[in-house]
């Protein structure tokens, strides 16, 4: 991965070179560079650009459903999210990035700033957002205009950053038989499915459909679309959403 | 009851009623749904608008549920299968069962058709008559009316007697109870054999039902006798069968270990059958009873008094002239007299007596002081010596006797002495010889005497007519010491010649331990019991005449066993003193039924009842798969354990190909394999029990033993190979002896072993395996053996883990043999080791833990000896010279002087450890 800090195209405290410049009166003698100022008669300063971190902020879906497989031996989507969400933010902070959780914590960095996100992931949304790229991380199951309605109001099209489509298996599969009562986490309606086998076929166009709808919408929002499966290893999702907010220098 | 089966409690059914109910509530009941959160339910609900239809339960399911119900309803009413009642009336029940020896072998069976009358009997009551005498010699007696707990227990207590029933006393007894209970049904436990007063008994307790065992199986084992050549005869007696039967019979040593085992085949329609069982003299000579195994029972054991011990009697002759000339030899006619059977050894008289024979006769024979002091050792542990005069002794006595004989030669036909030959007058009264007739054709012609003023009066056993001692005889420790003064030969009397001269060296060999009462009171030491054990005797028993032992009919006054006094023991076995068997035949009015037509209940609730649990486990799995809940993770999961399962058959898992073999992880003791699997189980067995001992005792951890080929197998794997060589081993080919030499200069140790040896060489193992010390020389002979000397106690091996002084097996004193120094490889370690002892079948033990082999002369201690020899094989084998200096550790104490260590400080472990 590349490093987090991003040159500013100007002189300041930076690793890259910037440029040699004369020396001043109020230069320290320590400044001067002297093997570029053997070449000539003149005493030269080496100077760096100036580089910054940038702020990411992640949010994680916290809605019932992600709590989904409750109880089976595979992690739910929320601990899955969750793990994406804090190995971003570590890697981030180990790039000099600051990474706020949305609307949860201000943009932190330094040391202690990875236990603080990982609380504030947990609390409530209270705070007001804070500014910088995005990365969102849930299973975008809700209809598309409200997916939309969502990403406009958090002002992405003008941050940018990734989107990340977060679904278990059972919900990619319907590996489902017999019959089935099935039951809202969010306390909805419940839907008593007589064959549920029957189903399977349109079940998955119509997941298809969703995942389609939830792209377009990111793309529409400036926020790349990923997409991951909790049975798929995390690793290669993480490199993706890191490859995603890679910024375009 | 439908047929045969009946229920036990029959209202239950009742319970069928509800099932009708059942199917209409379980018709309108569908299967319940699985519950599934799913948070794509919104996606679910835009496809599915459909109304849940309710499902009906599939008919098969329903039919598995009424099916369940209906067995747990009739399997808790219990239904059974009763047997028809075999009593009649109504009053309490008269058991009369047979428990004389003859119900021993089946005694189990007959209590459980016992408790299987008592059952049925149940409130009526039971009187119980066991028809043989007890101990205390009561005669059989009806008990009181017992209720069912209580006849349960009175059975279950019921044990066979070694005597038969007592008929009379039955009859009385079942007559007096006919008196007592008017009303009584009677049952009649019967073994099945005719016998005095049966038919009045059967009589007495009519109208009675006889539940009889098949007499087909009974075994009454004779006593032991013995063929001409002297080897042991066991006999069967049985009733006649019209097929050939085989009854295994073992002879058991005092321990219970089987000495041999023969089998005795009975041909159809005779009543007897005999065996041969062939033992070597010295086991024979420890055989104590035989016994058929597995026939519980005092019939199916025929103890052996000390009489029917055989007798090894050691003969030697003094003087250069063949004692083996007929009509002159000093052997010859002694040799004629001793009992037919008598197993004899003639020989030089260390030899003999190291043979350990019960009685030593010497014919004229001059002993040195060192043979005197061990003939007195040998009289005192039981030997009888009984000696003949002649020339040689006449001119030199010796001290053996301590009544001092005067040298010289009486000679009582001399012209001096008058002429005329003196007969033996009498026997003395208070000697052992009394009651025997005097030889009154004898002539006795010279002799030597007695010093009159030093001789105890006692000790003269026989005298002539004028008054001289012409027998001399005396007690001494266990044994007994005899001088004849006279010869062994007609050379100076006729008494070798008379016709009493049999009995007389009869009763002389037999004045040992060995020795058999024949006359005065016997007590009984030991008491066989109805199971065929042998007991302490009980109060009830009166003393024996011993002349009118083969008159006794037993009983409890006088029960079979050992009886005996202060000469020795004579066996009182059942055979001879029961009635003749025969089977007995019942009145034609009296139903009969055999032990084994009387079945007890079936009950077939507990089975209705896992049926119905296994329909409803069934029907449980069923509804699972209808809620679709066995995925196909529990199928594969299934699969898995099938898998395993079937994977217990051996060569399911492929092995590793490559694999070293298993004697180079683990030390490992190795034998070379014999042709004859016997001699392969031995030494497997005893090279098996080494090994336990080696791990238990030392540090060394050996895994299990190995047969090995020589030539086919890689030997460098093992420290130590074991070879047993029997007369019947084939010399090796030279692959063979290439393998086993390059094994010995590859460091391994050789250990050559012979089970037994050719009569006449040194060692208790003489005699055993006629022919292996020339297979053994035949065998070695392609081998490059070093040169060898005897094994000594000062030796390394003597000392490598225990200490040892010698190097028993299962015989003892054969010499032991390793490489001399010469021979040894560069560390000073034998390459081979060559005994006689069969070490191997001294350590063999069989599979519950007991030896396999009985040991010669079988002294205290010895397999523990034996065992120790093979430990320090192994740690030899193992550690070489290691403990070579252990050698010295007597001189350097010697040196540190007494305030070191003592001596008797450094024990076994000790230096083992």
């Amino acid at each position: 991965m590349a490093p987090g800090h991003h040159g500013r195209r100007r002189a300041g405290i930076g690793e890259q070179f910037w440029q040699y410049r004369e020396l001043n009166q109020a230069d320290p003698a320590r400044s001067i560079d002297w093997r570029r100022s053997a070449r000539g008669e003149r005493l030269y300063v080496r100077e760096r650009e100036w580089e910054t971190a940038e702020t990411l902020v992640i949010d994680i879906a916290d809605h019932p459903g992600m709590a989904f497989p409750a109880g089976g031996s595979g992690g739910t989507k929320a601990d899955r999210a969750l793990l994406l969400g804090l190995a971003l933010a570590s890697l981030a902070l180990d790039g000099g990035e600051r990474v706020a959780a949305w609307r949860r914590t201000p943009p932190l960095g330094g040391p202690g700033a990875l236990e603080r996100l990982a609380a504030g992931f947990l609390m409530q949304a209270a705070l007001p957002p804070a500014g910088g790229r995005l990365a969102l991380i849930g299973d975008f199951l809700d209809p598309p205009e409200a997916i939309a309605a969502s990403l406009s109001a958090m002002g992405a099209s003008p941050r940018g950053g990734a989107l990340l489509q977060l679904l278990d298996p059972a919900e990619c599969d319907f590996p489902y038989r017999g019959r089935i009562l099935f039951e809202d986490p969010a306390g909805g309606p419940k839907e008593d499915i007589s064959r549920a086998d029957d189903m399977a076929a349109a079940y998955r166009n119509r997941v298809e459909a969703q995942r389609d709808a939830v792209a377009r919408i990111a793309e529409a929002a400036r926020l790349q679309p990923l997409f991951h499966r909790t049975d798929a290893p995390a690793g290669p999702a993480l490199a993706a959403l890191r490859a995603a907010l890679e910024p375009a220098r | 009851m439908i047929g045969a089966v009946s229920f036990a409690a029959p209202a239950v059914l009742a319970g069928l009623i509800v099932l009708p109910a059942l199917y209409l509530i379980l018709r309108a009941t569908p299967p319940a749904p699985r519950r599934q959160i799913f948070p794509p339910i919104r996606l679910l609900r835009e496809l599915a608008p459909t109304a849940p239809t309710p499902v009906r339960m599939p008919l098969w399911l329903l039919l598995l549920r009424l099916a369940a119900a209906a067995l747990l309803i009739v399997g808790f009413a219990g239904p059974q299968i009763v047997p028809p009642p075999i009593l009649a009336g109504h009053g309490p029940v008269l058991l009369a069962i047979d428990n004389g020896w003859a119900s021993a072998a089946d005694f189990a069976a007959r209590q459980a058709a016992a408790r299987r009358i008592a059952d049925e009997a149940g409130r009526r009551g039971i009187i119980l008559l066991p028809t043989a005498q007890g101990r205390d010699g009561k005669p059989p007696r009806p008990g009181p009316v017992l209720g069912r707990a209580a006849a349960l227990t009175a059975i279950g207590g019921l044990h066979p007697e070694p005597w038969p029933a007592d008929r009379r006393a039955d009859a009385a007894a079942a007559r007096a109870a006919r008196r007592a209970h008017p009303g009584l049904a009677a049952v009649y436990v019967a073994d099945g054999l005719a016998g005095p007063g049966l038919d009045a008994f059967v009589a007495a307790l009519r109208p009675v039902r006889i539940v009889t065992g098949s007499v087909a199986s009974l075994r009454l084992l004779d006593d032991a006798g013995f063929a001409a050549d002297g080897a042991m005869r066991a006999r069967v007696r049985l009733l006649p069968r019209p097929a050939p039967v085989s009854v295994p019979v073992l002879a058991e040593d005092r321990a219970g270990d089987a000495l041999a085992r023969a089998m005795v085949t009975i041909r159809p329609g005779h009543p007897t059958g005999t065996a041969r069982i062939d033992l070597p003299f010295a086991l024979q000579s420890r055989v104590s009873r035989l016994v058929i195994p597995g026939e519980g029972g005092a019939a199916a054991v025929a103890l052996l008094g000390g009489a029917s011990r055989q007798l090894l009697v050691g003969m030697t002759a003094g003087g250069t002239a063949d004692a083996e000339q007929r009509f002159t030899g000093a052997l010859y006619y002694v040799r004629r007299a001793l009992p037919e059977g008598t197993r004899r050894l003639e020989g030089k008289l260390a030899q003999v007596v190291g043979a350990d024979p019960g009685a030593l006769i010497l014919a004229d024979v001059h002993l040195r002081p060192e043979s005197v002091a061990r003939l007195r050792r040998y009289i005192a542990a039981g030997g009888v010596v009984i000696r003949f005069a002649g020339p040689l002794t006449a001119s030199r006595p010796d001290p053996l006797n301590p009544d001092p004989l005067l040298p010289g030669i009486r000679d009582l036909s001399g012209a001096l002495a008058g002429g005329h030959p003196e007969t033996i007058a009498a026997f003395a009264p208070q000697s052992p010889l009394a009651g025997l007739k005097p030889p009154r054709d004898a002539r006795i012609r010279r002799l030597i005497l007695p010093d009159p003023a030093r001789l105890a009066p006692a000790s003269v056993w026989a005298r002539l007519a004028d008054g001289t001692p012409i027998i001399l005889g005396q007690r001494l420790g266990r044994g007994a010491l005899v001088d004849v003064l006279t010869t062994a030969n007609p050379d100076w009397s006729d008494l070798p010649l008379s016709a009493a001269f049999p009995a007389l060296i009869h009763t002389l060999v037999h004045l040992g331990t060995g020795a058999a009462p024949s006359s005065g009171r016997l007590a009984l030491v030991r008491a066989l019991d109805g199971a065929g054990r042998l007991v302490s005797p009980h109060d009830a028993t009166k003393p024996l005449d011993a002349a009118r032992i083969g008159q006794v009919a037993v009983s409890p006054a006088q029960p079979p066993g050992l009886w005996g006094d202060a000469h020795g023991t004579v066996a009182l076995n059942l055979a001879g003193h029961v009635p003749p068997l025969a089977a007995a035949s019942w009145p034609a009015m009296v139903p009969v039924t055999g032990l084994d037509a009387l079945k007890r209940a079936r009950r077939f609730g507990p089975d209705v009842l896992a049926l119905a649990l296994a329909l409803l486990l069934l029907d449980m799995l069923a509804t699972l798969w209808l809620r679709g809940a066995l995925r196909i993770g529990a199928l594969r999961i299934g699969a898995i354990l099938g898998g395993a399962l079937l994977c217990l058959w051996p060569g399911c898992i492929p092995h590793a190909r490559a694999a070293p073999p298993e004697a180079a992880l683990n030390t490992t003791l190795a034998y070379v394999r014999a042709d004859d699997p016997a001699t392969d189980r031995i030494v497997r067995a005893g090279l098996a029990a080494l090994t336990a001992d080696v791990n238990a005792e030392t540090a060394a951890v050996l895994g299990p033993p190995r047969g090995v080929v020589p030539g086919r197998d890689n030997l460098d794997l093992y420290p130590l190979l074991y070879w047993m060589i029997t007369s019947r081993t084939r010399p090796p080919a030279p692959a063979v002896c290439a393998a086993l030499d390059a094994f010995m200069r590859g460091g391994g140790l050789l250990v050559i072993d012979t089970d037994g040896g050719d009569a006449g060489q040194a060692g208790s193992g003489a005699g055993f395996d006629p022919g292996a010390p020339a297979a053994r020389r035949r065998v070695t002979s392609c081998l490059s053996l070093p040169p060898l000397r005897k094994l000594t106690d000062r030796d390394t091996l003597a000392h490598t883990f225990f200490l040892l002084r010698s190097f028993p097996g299962r015989f003892d004193g054969a010499p032991v043999y390793i490489a001399s120094r010469g021979g040894r490889d560069a560390d000073g370690v034998s390459p081979v080791v060559i005994g006689a002892d069969d070490w191997a079948g001294a350590w063999a033990l069989g599979a519950d833990g007991t030896p396999l082999l009985a040991l010669l002369p079988g002294q205290p201690g010895q397999r523990q000896a034996a065992l120790r020899v093979g430990v320090n094989l192994v740690m030899y084998a193992l550690t070489g010279t290691y403990k070579a200096d252990q050698l010295q550790i007597p001189a350097i104490l010697q040196r540190l002087g007494e305030q070191g260590p003592g001596k008797q400080g450094l024990g076994k472990q000790g230096l083992g450890e």
